[in-house]
């Protein structure tokens, strides 16, 4: 019975194994930056890099179709041409960040779908906005493990400048130049994973797996260490109950996956021990002899 | 002028050990790669 609904469909077709392997590696290099993201208070940051990477894997799909590596390409250069212009805005002009961001978002998504909507089909639009993660070649899984393989060891490089910034940004750029670079190299990692999620899930869903499975792990752990096993954990278990639910319900995958890690996040919020709904009604112990 | 060795000693405290553990889980990945791609495409 359990092997049946859980086991079998991952034994029996090479496309859920796929699908799996992908998921489970953007769950270990996507998801703890989202939690750096979100302890940065930069969460809605992330969601406007993942439309602004859209133009640019539009360009890639009109020169070489669904091409790979034309759309990352391009997928990079857009998503961090944004950023930097965005940053630049705010540095030079009265506009805040998180305006100016706003505003480059939109144009870049504007821009990805009259690009893909005028040279393409529905179809590939669809692609491009909603990914194929029960389609994922060799080389997309080469890519998903690359771009996960290195986002892990930039991150464990660049822990502690990392968790600085988070609590105290002022004082790592007081006491060290090590603050820009720590910022550029997160903005790097933010834009190559949502380029990677894009490919299985797309461009409107790859900061789901980002962002929910981060702000479920919130209510659950304290410390920086438990917050990104316990969002890698929600994530890994999400991708897999939403591909087994698509599986068996012939459900679209990417929107079952993001919806399992959003009941996570709603479960989370109710249960969770830490600042969660009930551990807050709860009468606290903290002064009791 | 703060100087920056001690600073970037301070910062880069325990990235060895997070870095094997970082490698362990990617030796995971990768061998997960090689269980997944044991079928040839998207079948």
């Amino acid at each position: 019975m359990i092997w049946d609904a859980v086991f079998q469909p991952f034994a029996d077709f090479g496309f859920m194994r796929r699908a799996l392997l992908g998921c489970i590696a953007i769950s270990v290099g996507a998801t703890p930056v989202g939690v750096f993201l979100m302890l940065r208070r930069m969460s809605l940051t992330g969601d406007a890099m993942a439309h602004a990477i859209l133009p640019g894997a539009a360009v890639g799909y009109l020169v070489s179709g669904l091409s790979l590596g034309a759309m990352t390409v391009g997928g990079l250069i857009a998503g961090m041409a944004v950023a930097l212009l965005s940053g630049f805005v705010t540095r030079v002009t009265a506009l805040r960040e998180d305006a100016s961001l706003a505003a480059f978002y939109l144009i870049s998504l504007a821009l990805g779908v009259l690009i893909v909507s005028t040279r393409g089909s529905n179809v590939d639009l669809m692609h491009v906005l909603f990914g194929t993660v029960l389609a994922l070649d060799d080389a997309a899984l080469i890519l998903l493990c690359a771009f996960a393989s290195l986002s892990v060891l930039v991150l464990a490089l660049l822990f502690r400048p990392l968790v600085l910034e988070c609590a105290d940004p002022q004082f790592l750029r007081s006491v060290s130049g090590l603050s820009a670079v720590t910022h550029f190299t997160f903005l790097a990692l933010v834009v190559m994973n949502l380029v990677g999620g894009f490919h299985a899930l797309g461009t409107l869903m790859a900061v789901g797996i980002m962002i929910l499975p981060a702000a479920a792990a919130r209510f659950w752990a304290a410390g920086i260490g438990g917050l990104v096993l316990t969002a890698i954990i929600i994530a890994m278990v999400s991708s897999l109950t939403g591909l087994l639910l698509s599986y068996h319900y012939s459900l679209p995958s990417g929107p079952a996956i993001i919806l399992v890690a959003g009941i996570a996040y709603g479960v989370s919020l109710v249960f969770g021990p830490v600042g969660g709904l009930i551990a807050q009604a709860l009468p606290r112990r903290d002064f009791e002899v | 002028m703060i100087d920056q060795w001690p600073i970037l000693r301070l910062l880069l405290l325990g990235a060895g050990p997070r870095l094997g553990c970082a490698a362990l889980v990617l030796a995971l990945l990768w061998a997960g790669y090689f269980w997944a791609t044991a079928t040839p495409g998207p079948t």
